[in-house]
């Protein structure tokens, strides 16, 4: 249970005990509460006041399965505000493994030329190394030669060219159980903070022998076991396994909610040369992989590899959100060239979503076709090179909106929608507005809620009770991204929350109640609108671009009717 | 063609053309998982009578759609039409 902290103005390491203000935090819950305590609101995100925040969840490295999930956090270039990313892969479970609560990443190197790779070996000690020599590299190209001189069994986490040019839709990359660096913790431009900060890799030794002891180790077996068979046991893991989140495109585009040609319409007529059952298809017949084995500790298995015609290798845990922004969203229908614009991304470093839905506001202003996959493909390469184009796909929808003076440029507090529309699905424009992450769908995800058929009894047409439940869905995944929990593992829920519960205790040391839990996501989502505020945030930010409230949506011809006081009840609290 | 149809309608027979999502094709004979398959029933079938007849529990079907339109186990089938049953969705 140590904080590392790394200071990069002066390359200095030390190792501190968890301050009592940080007890029983992990992932998102400390990484926004200790953003609160400690970054200046009103800091510029690249300088040296900013501090990214590398946590796994509080459960992250125990025996209990789909834990290894990584909470970054730091003020985002991007929304100007508070931002968590979440990413799996194994780095959450090795650096748990080494008993470190969080790796702090400080201050930043007065030469904006210098390049460091911190190393951290298997007794968790930590060392920065001469990054030079891998200026500019791509992830994959970079884990190659990292892999060479360090060894195999490392996770590396680490930015592309994106990062380096400092683009406000870079990513942060770390590697699968496969050793490809093809999990993104994509939103918010977390990949130029740690480039500003001078640092292009976190190597982390994956033989950690040092995980936090365990107040009750037996308790904390028996209800990770519960916990375990309550996910084995959901209908929908196997689905989850053999199309991957990309189950999601049929359905999501049969309610009429599938955001197509930049938001134009709601369904796409070429869904199913894109479907998750589809894209299945194709990778089987090639032979690909599917329900493969992305992350650490992970019995879902819900990531996929993808082979061109020749069965060669493309691309790594394809998901629904990235066959959205490069598929449907472009209204382009050509499966190879999404799992083409899914590699290249992972490859420079960049946020799939937000590259997509640049792309969708390029073309919607007329700069290219809809539909022309190479088209996006090529404006994708150009973040890496570095042209005028590139750079602007490369921060994002908003700025290419900016460029050509365009009005249909669907982000929230800067960062861009995801892959549901607001308009067919109530709930997702409060969740959108109002969480302080900026355009993001996971923060709360309501879709079922509005979804008869899927058990919801909210109607996604109507203003009632959205906001009420996107509020809760938010409070609970606050707590969910803070335990580090994997969101697609949220079945093991099914054996009641207050089993979670009994795993925080048993780890804690002390009682962790249901109330402790709804307590700890109030905390937490407070802290982030307080970030906010002081940042200058106000109510006018919890609003959605005009296009949602003005312009029906087909199939079902419908806008956002969330009224703005209505929107600011979410958080009265 | 034209025949067979005639022949089919006054036999009072439909032609249904199926597609299942998910992994609900997996157990079911002669579903394609991209085609899907051609379903024949009597007059008047609803959904339900279809999923009866393909064996599917209800409780396996989630969003159900006729024509790209979303609708309800309990609505009457039409000849052609194009029936997607999609499964339910878990978690978050």
């Amino acid at each position: 249970m140590k904080f590392l902290k790394i200071d990069m103005s002066s390359q200095t390491i030390s190792s501190t005990g968890v301050p009592e203000a940080y007890a029983g935090l992990g992932g998102r819950g400390l990484t926004s509460i200790m953003i609160n305590n400690e970054v200046p609101a009103t800091c510029d995100p690249l300088g040296p006041e900013n501090k990214l925040i590398i946590a796994p969840g509080y459960l992250s490295g125990t025996v209990l399965v789909n834990t290894s999930r990584l909470s970054i956090g730091a003020k985002s270039p991007l929304t100007g505000g508070i931002k968590e990313s979440n990413v799996g892969g194994t780095a959450a479970a090795d650096i748990a493994h080494l008993g470190i609560t969080a790796i702090i990443v400080e201050g930043k190197p007065s030469d904006a030329d210098t390049l460091y790779l911190l190393k951290i070996d298997a007794e968790g000690n930590a060392a920065l190394l001469d990054g030079s020599a891998y200026k500019g590299l791509r992830t994959y190209e970079l884990v190659r030669q990292l892999k060479e001189t360090h060894g195999e069994k490392n996770s590396i986490t680490c930015i592309g060219p994106a990062g380096e040019f400092l683009l406000t839709s870079s990513s942060i990359q770390t590697t699968d159980a496969d050793g490809r660096p093809c999990r993104a913790a994509g939103r918010g431009g977390l990949g130029a903070v740690m480039a500003s900060k001078g640092l292009k890799a976190v190597i982390v030794d994956r033989g950690g022998k040092a995980t936090d002891p365990l107040a009750d180790a037996a308790v904390f077996k028996e209800s990770a076991k519960r916990y375990a068979k309550a996910v084995r046991d959901d209908e929908g893991t196997e689905d989850l396994a053999q199309l991957g989140s990309a189950f999601l495109v049929a359905p999501i585009n049969a309610v009429g909610a599938f955001p197509t040609r930049n938001a134009r319409e709601g369904q796409f007529d070429e869904f199913e040369k894109i479907s998750g059952e589809t894209m299945a298809e194709v990778i089987k017949k090639r032979g690909g992989i599917n329900a493969h084995m992305g992350c650490a500790q992970c019995i879902i298995r819900c990531s996929n590899e993808y082979v061109d015609e020749k069965g060669d290798y493309v691309t790594s845990s394809l998901e629904y959100e990235t066959i959205w922004s490069m598929g449907g969203m472009l209204g382009n229908s050509d499966l190879d060239s999404i799992a083409k614009l899914d590699f290249l991304c992972d490859d420079i470093g960049l946020d799939t979503i937000s590259a997509g839905v640049a792309v969708a506001v390029a073309m919607d202003a007329g700069y290219k076709s809809f539909g022309d996959g190479q088209a996006a493909i090529e404006m994708v390469e150009a973040v890496a090179e570095g042209t005028e184009m590139g750079m602007l796909i490369g921060h994002g929808p908003a700025a290419v909106g900016k460029h050509f003076n365009h009005d249909r440029v669907p982000v929230m507090k800067n960062q861009s929608m995801a892959a549901y529309d607001p308009r067919a699905l109530q709930g997702m424009a409060v969740t959108y507005a109002t969480t302080p992450m900026g355009g993001d769908h996971t923060a709360g995800w309501v879709v079922a809620d509005n979804i008869a058929d899927w058990g919801g009894k909210l109607d996604p047409f109507a203003a009632e009770g959205q906001v009420e439940n996107s509020r809760n869905s938010q409070l609970h995944m606050a707590v969910v991204d803070t335990v580090g929990i994997c969101d697609f593992a949220q079945s093991g829920f099914g054996a009641g929350l207050d089993n979670v519960c009994k795993m925080v205790a048993a780890k804690l040391g002390k009682p962790f109640s249901e109330d402790d839990w709804a307590a700890l996501g109030v905390r937490i989502l407070k802290a982030e609108r307080e970030f906010n505020r002081n940042a200058g945030f106000t109510s006018k930010d919890d609003r959605l671009p005009r296009m949602f409230y003005e312009e029906p949506l087909p199939p079902h011809n419908k806008v956002v009717v969330i009224s703005d006081e209505e929107m600011d009840k979410t958080f009265d609290f | 063609m034209v025949k067979n149809f005639i022949v089919k309608a006054r036999a009072g027979k439909m032609e249904i053309q199926v597609r299942l999502y998910g992994l609900l094709g997996k157990d079911v004979a002669g579903h394609d998982p991209l085609e899907g398959m051609r379903v024949e029933m009597p007059d008047g079938s609803t959904i339900k009578d279809l999923m009866t007849h393909l064996s599917i529990p209800r409780k396996k079907v989630g969003i159900i759609s006729v024509d790209g339109g979303l609708v309800k186990d309990t609505k009457t089938l039409q000849d052609g039409n194009f029936v997607r049953l999609y499964r339910p969705i878990f978690g978050g």
